[in-house]
Parts: structure tokens; C-alpha cells; sequence
């Protein structure tokens, strides 16, 4: 599974890429998990609002911060 | 704090919005430039048709940004007609992308022009309020 964290590099994106490390570590499964802070890598995945989260390449959360229980809903 | 990054009203953005791709291209670009916090989408019309409210606004910016469709450059000229400065002009012809009397185009187009005027503006990327 790859996890993408979409944003520029704002408190915000670290604060959802440091909640999406921590769900990953609480469902214990594998995954990998990048930062994308290319503009037009945001663009191309159509984000339009960061931070954003997407798992394989699908635009799960954009425009605020999922917490780790969103997050493990997410991925469970 | 909002959960929304925030504008960065400083920059103006204005996009041709043709009956063509790439004028379409141009105003998504815009439009997902606006939304990530790279500037503010303003009214390119209304500062070509040179209504002085606009052009006021226009004028009050630190940089206008005019991204055009074509080598027609409608856009630059309707500003200089309206004595209105253009400080980063984009050109989606001028990135490889043809211009045809269609709408047939993707997220990558509308990235690689967005991404040319993130280059040309030279901004730091915000996000969030501005935070970094």
C-alpha cells in the first residue's frame, strides 16, 4: 500500500504525514509512505486543497487534518 | 487556524478563458493555483475592458500574473491596452500543448502550467494559512 502526504510543506501536512505514520504503526501493516510537495504533483492527483492524503494513488482526504482513527478507517 | 490553506492575496492571478483548450487549461490552472495558496484568481475581463474599479485593484497587487492560451497573447495585450503592468506571463502554447476547439485535456496539462508560473513566480510554496 502506498500513502501519499500532499502539501507544501505547512504544520499541518507534518501534523497529518506524523498521523498517517502513527495509524500505519497501530494497524501494523505495510505501507509506504511519501511526502509529495511538488506543486504539480499536488495538481496532477486533482488536489485543489492540502494538506491531502492519498492511498495508491486516490485522493482520500484533502483540505484537513485526518486524525490517526480517520486514518485507520481509512486504510482498515 | 484554518483547515484550508490560505490565499496569497498579494498576487493576482488572471487567466484567458477561451472557447479552447488551452484557454480552459489557463483557467484551471488558475483556478488550482488560487486553491493551493499561490495567489488570488481576479477578473482578467473586467481589467481588459478597463473598468477602473479593476484596474485599481489590479494595480494594487505586488505581481499580476496573465496566463494566456495562445501566441494571440490576448490577455497581455488587453492588459497594456488598460495600462495595467503584467509581471509573469505564461503562454500554454508555448509549453507543447496544442490548441484545438476541444476540452479533451487532463490534470498533467493543467499542472505543467501551473507548475510554470510557480517556477516563474519563484514563491515559496504556502499552505495552510501560510505556515511552513
Amino acid at each position: 500500500m502506498d500513502i501519499q502526504i500532499l502539501g507544501t510543506g505547512c504544520a499541518k501536512c507534518k501534523t497529518l504525514y506524523a498521523n498517517a505514520e502513527a495509524a500505519v504503526k497501530e494497524l501494523g501493516i505495510e505501507a509506504t509512505l511519501t511526502k509529495v510537495e511538488e506543486l504539480r504533483e499536488i495538481i496532477k492527483l486533482g488536489v485543489m486543497t492540502t494538506p491531502a492524503l492519498a492511498v495508491d494513488g486516490k485522493v482520500k482526504v484533502a483540505g484537513k487534518v485526518a486524525t490517526v482513527a480517520d486514518i485507520k478507517k481509512l486504510l482498515a | 487556524m484554518a483547515d484550508y490553506c490560505a490565499s496569497n492575496d498579494n498576487i493576482l492571478l488572471f487567466s484567458c478563458s477561451g472557447g479552447s483548450n488551452v484557454a480552459q487549461i489557463a483557467n484551471d490552472a488558475a483556478k488550482a493555483l488560487d486553491q493551493l495558496g499561490q495567489g488570488r484568481m481576479y477578473c482578467a475581463v473586467g481589467v481588459a475592458s478597463r473598468l477602473p474599479s479593476f484596474i485599481e485593484t489590479a494595480n494594487a497587487a505586488d505581481k499580476r500574473v496573465a496566463i494566456d492560451g495562445c501566441e494571440v497573447h490576448c490577455l497581455k495585450k488587453g492588459f497594456e491596452a488598460a495600462g495595467v503592468p503584467v509581471d509573469v506571463h505564461v503562454v500554454v502554447t508555448d509549453l507543447g500543448i496544442a490548441k484545438g476547439h476541444h476540452f479533451n485535456y487532463g490534470q498533467n496539462e493543467v499542472a505543467l502550467v501551473a507548475g510554470a508560473v510557480a517556477d516563474k513566480l519563484g514563491a515559496r510554496p504556502r499552505c495552510c494559512g501560510g505556515e511552513q
